[in-house]
């Protein structure tokens, strides 16, 4: 078996492999890598066969002996080179897979476009350890090389060698499924990211990528990513995801997350994703909907903790065990009547420090701060600052308590509205 | 023309009503190709059509006529491949043929468009000579506007002013009418072709199908296709959008072509400046026509120069992978805003190379445009003949035929040429 301590696949890519007569098998095409190892092993090429009909075939890496100049050289007579049976194992051919595709840069978050891949000799075998994604890279397979040693000899600084190690990519798979076994989790590490930085990844991603991570991560880490990913991309999304599948994310998130989605979209694509929607949660979207842009019922989420006045603090705080709500629901907990009026409030504070049987409606604040639904952004985002609240009530024209506006809400809609520039071609 | 990409402003606002929305939602799907066809009548664009009314008459008519019939069908690829993909048509060729298709794929299209955007500037510096402003100063003051409004993001404010200005172009169509030409001639040479064996006419012709069918317009319409969130569904409504499209911006070019060659072909005025060019809105605005000429010519010079070096450096970067996206900082954007700066400083300088006419810049440009179109146009043919990519969206046999001979009668063009160049005496 040959061995080198490094070589770069478009190198091995362009070789001709001859036998051990010094015959013409062909080129090499492809490079097979088995994947079940964390830096996977150089262990087949695919060659194009001289002469008319230009079969294909499959030799095993071992019965490379060595690596001279532009040819690779078998250690036996070519009718006795070993193949390799691709279907024993998980097999990845690197050139189809990774050369000129975009993978995930799992350690700077970032979308990057693969120019060449590295094996390095490593325990007397060939392994992939890194993927070039650099202006050398770049270069290389254009076969400038000696663009690069002019620019260095010129300017007597390296062009950077941009690597990124193997075991930070993340490749997102878009072939059609055939034969491909997956193995675990998919896209296991980028599901561990926090949404907003999934939510650059995907942004980063082509439609076809987008559409195969996004079908194939969990439902509700799909749907906290999308919620965060930037308006005009969303819609693009959505229509390429497919009604069934973007009706299902639809559905996971919080309503008032989803109405946002939904505004952003034509008419049309809106409609027909409320129809594919559980008729359920679709209706509670419709609702917010309802109300104008820019207004307290469409910022705000229908989320919130009512209680009883006559509970007891022990009691509400079983309420809360059983509820499990989220962090930024919990902070203020409502006292509301049977028809859902709004009678006062408790911050979680109040709550933990009152004695046990201390009944609500004893520790609560009367003098609530909230707004009225159709009450304007711009109000909503003041009375927020003013009275340095996390969140803020809104109330219909009965007094009814429908919803809540909470702070991390204000600061998407409203203090960070201008966020998102305008892309620079005409919409 | 951009009077289409106004209206579709006025829709985008009309969208936010949503009693409105129903009816707003054919014109807001109709809208990407209505802007690129529009874009077509920018500096090079307007000399191109200028002389070539001037020079020969109405005798390309009948090519003007054939060039939008393929304009409409190659944008509809365009469109319809950002539709049916959801990617840019840099991206594809990357993945589809490899890194070094992809780099002549972009080398062709960062020599085509320098080369425009040279035209662009050259098209400012002739507007504003015809106020006696030298161009020294013109493209200088200009290039740093245009870098700074793109890179600081205020580049949206800047646009509608522009795209006012670029509105007084309509008069051309009624300039048209007020040189009274013969209508029957006019159909006449619409319908039945005249060829020259005259390499100035095939030279020319290069040039009009050069600056109708530009390389860089495929990339900007599949992008904002994508941008727009379109997909396959949509299809329909994007043949409709791409026809009105390219049709409403043909019949300017026509109306161009009409009212020179009724002004400056009749007196055999050739064009060599701005001024002579504007002679031909005279019918109509009389002793206004040269400062009307030049309010437009500025207008639409002004919105093409942002354009062109923004979606040059978008499409590089995303063939190469590189950061791209105005909303990144240099740091980490570096070779996108380097590329974005580089274009747009070559452009600007291209033009104030002293002695060179701005006019011949300006048609120097849409002849490599012609020049280059067949490359572009052929990595099209074949992605959007991939089932793989396209599913049944590939194109018919009719869409095919017409864009091979669109390459093949370039192709042909541009051989007759050289021989004629390297054999004189070969072309009379």
């Amino acid at each position: 078996m040959a061995i080198v301590p490094e070589i770069h696949a478009s190198r091995l890519l362009a070789k001709t492999v001859v036998d051990n007569r010094g015959e013409k098998v062909g080129q090499v095409v492809e490079l097979f890598v088995r994947t079940d190892e964390a830096l996977p092993p150089l262990v087949a090429i695919e060659v194009a066969c001289r002469g008319r009909g230009g079969k294909r075939r499959i030799i095993a890496w071992s019965a490379i002996q060595v690596l001279v100049r532009e040819y690779l050289s078998l250690t036996v007579p070519q009718e006795q080179a070993p193949s390799v049976d691709l279907s024993a194992a998980p097999f990845m051919p690197v050139k189809r897979t990774l050369f000129d595709k975009q993978i995930v840069d799992m350690n700077g978050l970032k979308v990057v476009r693969v120019n060449d891949v590295k094996f390095n000799e490593i325990g007397g075998e060939l392994r992939l350890v890194a993927v070039d994604v650099g202006l050398r890279g770049l270069l290389r397979r254009l076969g400038l090389r000696f663009l690069v040693h002019w620019v260095e000899s010129r300017f007597h600084r390296a062009l950077p060698d941009t690597l990124i190690q193997w075991a930070d990519v993340e490749r997102i798979d878009t072939e059609d499924g055939a034969g491909q076994v997956k193995l675990g989790v998919p896209y296991e590490r980028l599901a561990k990211l926090r949404p907003a930085d999934l939510a650059d990844i995907v942004e980063a991603l082509n439609a076809r990528q987008r559409s195969a991570l996004l079908g194939a991560l969990d439902q509700s880490v799909a749907a906290e990513a999308l919620t965060e990913v930037e308006p005009e991309v969303r819609s693009r999304i959505l229509a390429h995801l497919g009604s069934e599948r973007a009706s299902d994310l639809l559905e996971s998130m919080p309503a008032d997350e989803a109405a946002d989605i939904l505004s952003d979209l034509r008419p049309d694509q809106a409609e027909a994703l409320l129809n594919a929607m559980e008729a359920g949660d679709a209706q509670e979207v419709r609702e917010l909907l309802e109300y104008e842009a820019d207004t307290a019922g469409r910022l705000m989420s229908t989320e919130f903790i009512g209680l009883q006045g006559q509970w007891t603090a022990a009691q509400a705080i079983d309420e809360l065990r059983r509820l499990q709500p989220k962090p930024d629901v919990a902070y203020y907990l409502y006292i509301i009547d049977e028809e859902k009026h709004l009678n006062g409030v408790l911050s979680l504070r109040d709550l933990i420090i009152a004695p046990p049987d201390r009944r609500l409606a004893e520790i609560m604040h009367r003098d609530v701060v909230a707004v009225h639904e159709e009450d304007g952004k711009d109000k909503v985002g003041e009375i927020l600052a003013k009275y340095d609240l996390l969140a803020l009530p809104v109330l219909d024209d009965e007094g009814r308590l429908v919803g809540v506006v909470s702070l991390s809400d204000a600061v998407d809609d409203i203090f960070a509205a201008d966020r998102h520039k305008p892309r620079w071609w005409a919409r | 023309m951009l009077f289409a990409r106004l209206w579709e402003r006025l829709t985008d606002r009309l969208r936010q009503n949503r009693r409105l929305q129903g009816l707003i939602l054919v014109l807001s799907i109709i809208g990407p190709g209505l802007v690129t066809a529009n874009a077509d009548n920018d500096a090079g664009g307007i000399a191109t059509y200028a002389t070539v009314g001037a020079q020969f008459g109405y005798d390309m008519l009948w090519g003007l006529l054939l060039v939008t019939i393929s304009l409409i069908v190659v944008q509809e690829m365009s469109a319809r491949m950002g539709a049916v993909t959801g990617r840019g048509l840099a991206d594809l060729i990357r993945e589809e043929f490899g890194v070094k298709w992809a780099f002549v794929a972009m080398l062709t299209l960062l020599v085509a468009n320098v080369a425009v955007t040279a035209s662009e500037f050259a098209g400012m510096a002739a507007a504003l000579e015809i106020f006696g402003i030298s161009r020294y100063l013109t493209i200088p003051v200009m290039a740093l506007v245009i870098w700074w409004a793109v890179t600081a993001g205020s580049y949206r404010a800047l646009e509608k002013v522009f795209l006012a200005l670029a509105l007084t172009f309509l008069t051309y169509i009624v300039s048209g009418f007020m040189t009274h030409p013969d209508w029957g001639v006019v159909l006449r040479h619409l319908a039945v072709p005249t060829f020259r064996l005259d390499p100035q006419f095939m030279l020319l012709f290069v040039a009009m199908v050069g600056t109708t069918i530009t390389p860089w317009m495929q990339f900007y319409l599949q992008a904002s296709v994508v941008d727009k969130g379109l997909s396959a569904k949509d299809v329909g409504y994007e043949r409709l959008d791409v026809a009105v499209g390219s049709l409403w911006s043909d019949l300017v070019s026509f109306f161009i072509i009409v009212s020179t060659a009724g002004t400056l072909f009749v007196h055999h005025v050739r064009v060599e400046t701005a001024a002579d060019a504007a002679r031909a809105l005279e019918p109509f605005a009389g002793p206004y026509a040269a400062a009307l000429f030049a309010m437009g010519l500025f207008g639409a010079s002004v919105l093409a120069a942002a354009v062109l070096p923004l979606s040059t450096a978008y499409a590089m970067s995303e063939a190469f992978g590189f950061e791209r996206s105005v909303n990144r900082s240099l740091r980490e954007a570096p070779v996108f805003f380097s590329l974005f700066t580089a274009i747009v400083a070559i452009g600007a300088l291209l033009p104030l190379i002293p002695g060179l006419s701005l006019i011949r810049v300006m048609l120097f440009a849409q002849y490599l445009n012609g020049f280059l179109l067949p490359v572009i146009l052929i990595f099209m043919l074949k992605l959007i003949n991939n089932r793989q990519l396209m599913g049944k969206y590939v194109n018919g046999p009719v869409y095919n035929l017409i864009v091979w001979v669109t390459v093949l009668f370039i192709i042909a063009l541009t051989v007759l040429l050289l021989a004629g160049s390297l054999f004189p005496g070969l072309l009379t």
